[in-house]
């Protein structure tokens, strides 16, 4: 065959590869819907297959697959491994048992003594101690080392009527017990445990958690811990109290229509179960930039907080607690009732959310940070798998779509609707408003054409500059892709008092670019600040943009802080500092990234 | 106008059939004779010849997707346009290159021309396109079906032209593999 045979022959392939790829040219990613051929639901199933059995073995220690398959291993001594993991968890993981209602604590909160409940049973005599109908729920949780003993602890916050305390968990010789904290006792929650309290009128100041024997103390603390990170809260979803209409998909979107998007509002989604093909009725689910089909039955939809990005996240409700352990972990070697266990322990869930401007390799680094526990690979498409979890990315043009799936050990069910959900996924085609608010007008990537003079050579040069675009809470800028540094990932920076975003280039750190966040909303004081930041060292002016710029006292360096206003919420203050011999140089790249600087 | 509706004015044997199609597909069917030929006037004739020919195939045809039909017939018009202006001209252009990249699948001997043979390779190729993700597909057919350059591929992919050049360079590999084991080579 020669190539233009080749290239002929392409002419010729199906019409609906042409269409698809004609949707793609202008920008519509998928214009069919078609339903799932049986090709698509055996990769579905295959994939299911495999990854089960990747997730089981792995989950049990068995982590060369082939090798261990090969022995044909039992299910008993599957089972009697699985008992012995169990056991470690039950040290490890109790944080998520008692979330589930799996393990009881003990608290002498509400009685003389100290009594044995579930959180779904302190909520109820919460609510009876209250005098409110209705009982409490667990809203979020958090997991830290309150106490500074190295363990972590688990801080439950509750919703409800009524003004609800904060339950405080913590293992004490392998017993569980629960404290109960009040806003004032306890508030301003931060990463490493220190919260802000109250001991009466005029005294409040920062404090942590002392252990003792039984429980713990308060513990002043000298210091202001104001501007320590907070403490990263994620959302519960409380599985007994799912109602049907709950399940329902809801979203915001009303302006986008299944039409405009070109799918249908309701479509079967196909999986496998131990080998038949199954389908279920699904809704098509709109959210920001994206829709997928979830099913109409059994899933509820939350939008939570996951480690500081918004996300959409649905539970399978269709799990139950009611033969498992209360305070202790599973005795049993049965099979199935360790696979039920394991199915409470890992939720089927598929979370979704978006992550912009992030170049593929840094937003992997991010999942895994924000999923310390996952030991994950990644596979030759960039997909992340883990025990428990296959975590998949979807570029659009202006970030990336992250799809988390996560399912039981051994539940090949979960992970087969899943993956149909995940199957469905789509963005949206390009020009729809309101697409991704506050991102649509700013390229993933582009390149800035800058000038630079060759010193040697005695002319000057025209040189492109690859950036990507950098967007976090609050504003976006474009960073160069190469030769840039960004100094907070090896610990927080401070600059002037405030925490800094400060980027460096590597060959030369006197050039940099910063951002910080300032507390005040009056330019004056933003232009005194930055007045008595540079102190005496530098000769400030106030400029034209109605920022303060000038030469350091030795002539050597320039430094130049503008300043931007957002929503009446603070003013960011965006800082260039050079030497003055790089200024037909290597100051382009501050240039670029001070330029570029956008609060949204 | 619906595809339907303008295949009943092809049927009706209604000239209109012809300015409806141009109106909704004329700017479709120029972009892929462009892309070709690289040159104006002989991508609108290459247009026009599509629309003749389409005059005359429905009926009996009633194709579906119609607009895959009217691209793979001025694909085809073009390509063979291409081939007999090339002796005239030097140098690039996509379609040069296209052929130059493709030359990495293929043997360079053989010949497609029993109708078997090349039945067999065309069934193997869908499969092959069958087995990539669609965004492969999309622009390994961006790139190939639509001769369209890296940079437009980047442009409304989102991708860099970088991944678009190495993605297509490993789908190259895997067509070629794919083939050689197919011995379709």
């Amino acid at each position: 065959m020669t190539e233009m045979e080749l290239l002929k022959l392409l002419g010729d392939i199906q019409g609906s590869y042409i269409q698809q790829a004609d949707a793609f040219r202008e920008g519509r990613l998928r214009i069919v819907k078609k339903k799932r051929p049986v090709v698509t639901a055996l990769k579905i199933l295959s994939t299911a297959a495999m990854l089960a059995v990747i997730l089981g073995a792995g989950y049990l220690g068995m982590r060369d697959l082939a090798s261990k398959a090969a022995r044909e291993t039992t299910g008993e001594t599957m089972a009697l491994q699985a008992a012995a993991t169990d056991e470690e968890n039950a040290e490890t993981d109790w944080q998520r048992m008692v979330l589930r209602d799996g393990i009881r604590f003990y608290n002498g909160d509400f009685a003389n003594s100290y009594n044995s409940y579930t959180v779904s049973e302190f909520c109820g005599v919460l609510a009876k101690w209250m005098g409110t109908e209705e009982a409490p729920k667990p809203a979020r949780y958090t997991k830290l080392d309150m106490d500074g003993d190295g363990l972590e602890e688990l801080v439950v916050e509750l919703e409800g009527t009524g003004d609800l305390p904060r339950l405080v968990l913590g293992s004490f010789d392998g017993q569980i017990k629960g404290e109960i904290y009040y806003e004032r006792q306890m508030s301003h929650l931060k990463a490493d445990g220190v919260f802000y309290a109250s001991g009466g009128i005029g005294n409040r100041f920062w404090a942590r958690l002392q252990r003792s024997a039984d429980g713990w103390t308060v513990e002043n603390l000298e210091g202001d811990y104001t501007d320590e990170p907070d403490a990263v809260w994620t959302q519960w979803v409380s599985l007994g109290t799912v109602t049907e209409s709950d399940a329902t998909s809801q979203n915001d979107n009303e302006k986008v229509t299944p039409e405009l998007l070109m799918r249908e509002a309701s479509d079967d989604l196909a999986f496998w179960v131990d080998g038949a093909e199954f389908a279920v009725s699904a809704d098509l689910f709109i959210g920001d930039g994206y829709s997928l089909y979830i099913p109409k039955e059994g899933w509820v939809h939350e939008v939570i907080d996951y480690h500081g990005t918004t996300a959409d996240r649905w539970v399978c409700a269709d799990q139950t607690l009611e033969e498992f352990g209360l305070n202790s972990m599973l005795d049993t070697t049965n099979r199935e009732a360790l696979r039920k266990f394991y199915d409470q322990q890992y939720p089927t869930r598929l979370t979704v959310l978006f992550r912009p401007g992030m170049d593929d390799q840094a937003l992997r680094d991010w999942v895994m940070e924000a999923n310390p526990d996952w030991d994950m690979t990644q596979n030759a498409r960039g997909a992340l798998f883990a025990n428990g979890a296959t975590v998949e990315f979807f570029r659009t043009e202006t970030g990336v779509f992250v799809c988390i799936m996560e399912t039981p050990t051994f539940g090949t069910e979960g992970l087969g609707i899943l993956g149909a959900m995940y199957g469905s996924f789509s963005g949206w085609p390009r020009g729809i408003s309101g697409y991704l608010t506050g991102v649509s007008d700013r390229d993933a990537e582009t390149t800035f054409m800058m000038n630079r003079y060759i010193e040697a050579e005695q002319r000057w040069e025209e040189y492109p500059v690859d950036c990507r675009l950098y967007r976090t809470y609050g504003y976006s800028t474009y960073i160069p892709k190469e030769g840039v540094v960004f100094r907070n990932a090896d610990g927080e920076v401070r600059y002037g008092g405030y925490a800094a975003s400060i980027w460096m280039l590597e060959k030369n750190v006197n050039v940099w670019f910063a951002v910080v966040k300032l507390d005040t909303t009056n330019f004056s004081e933003a232009i005194q600040w930055g007045l008595s930041t540079a102190g005496s060292d530098y000769n400030l002016y106030e400029d034209k943009s109605g920022g303060v710029s000038g030469d350091s006292v030795d002539g050597t360096q320039f430094l130049s802080i503008s300043f931007q206003e957002k929503d009446f919420n603070g003013i960011y203050a965006v800082i260039r500092n050079y030497p003055n011999a790089e200024t037909d140089n290597l100051s382009a790249y501050v240039k670029i990234m001070a330029d570029q600087f956008q609060a949204e | 106008m619906e595809d339907e509706q303008i295949l009943d004015l092809y049927f009706s044997r209604s000239e209109q059939a012809i300015g409806e199609t141009a109106a909704k597909y004329g700017h479709y069917c120029h972009s892929i004779a462009f892309h070709v030929l690289e040159n104006q006037e002989d991508a609108e004739e290459c247009v026009s010849d599509t629309w003749y020919s389409t005059w005359n195939a429905i009926p009996p045809k009633r194709p579906a997707p119609f607009s895959a039909f009217l691209g793979r017939i001025t694909r085809n018009l073009s390509i063979d346009r291409w081939r007999r202006t090339r002796a005239f001209k030097r140098g690039g252009g996509q379609m040069t290159l296209a052929l130059e990249e493709l030359a990495e699948c293929v043997s360079g001997t053989g010949s497609l021309e029993n109708d078997i043979i090349r039945r067999e390779t065309l069934a193997a190729v869908e499969r092959f396109l069958g087995q990539l993700s669609v965004a492969e597909r999309n622009v390994f057919l961006c790139r190939y079906w639509y001769l369209e350059s890296t940079q437009e591929i980047a442009e409304h992919s989102g991708f860099s032209q970088t991944k678009i050049r190495t993605m297509l360079h490993r789908l190259r590999g895997r067509l070629d593999t794919y083939l050689e084991k197919e011995g379709l080579r």
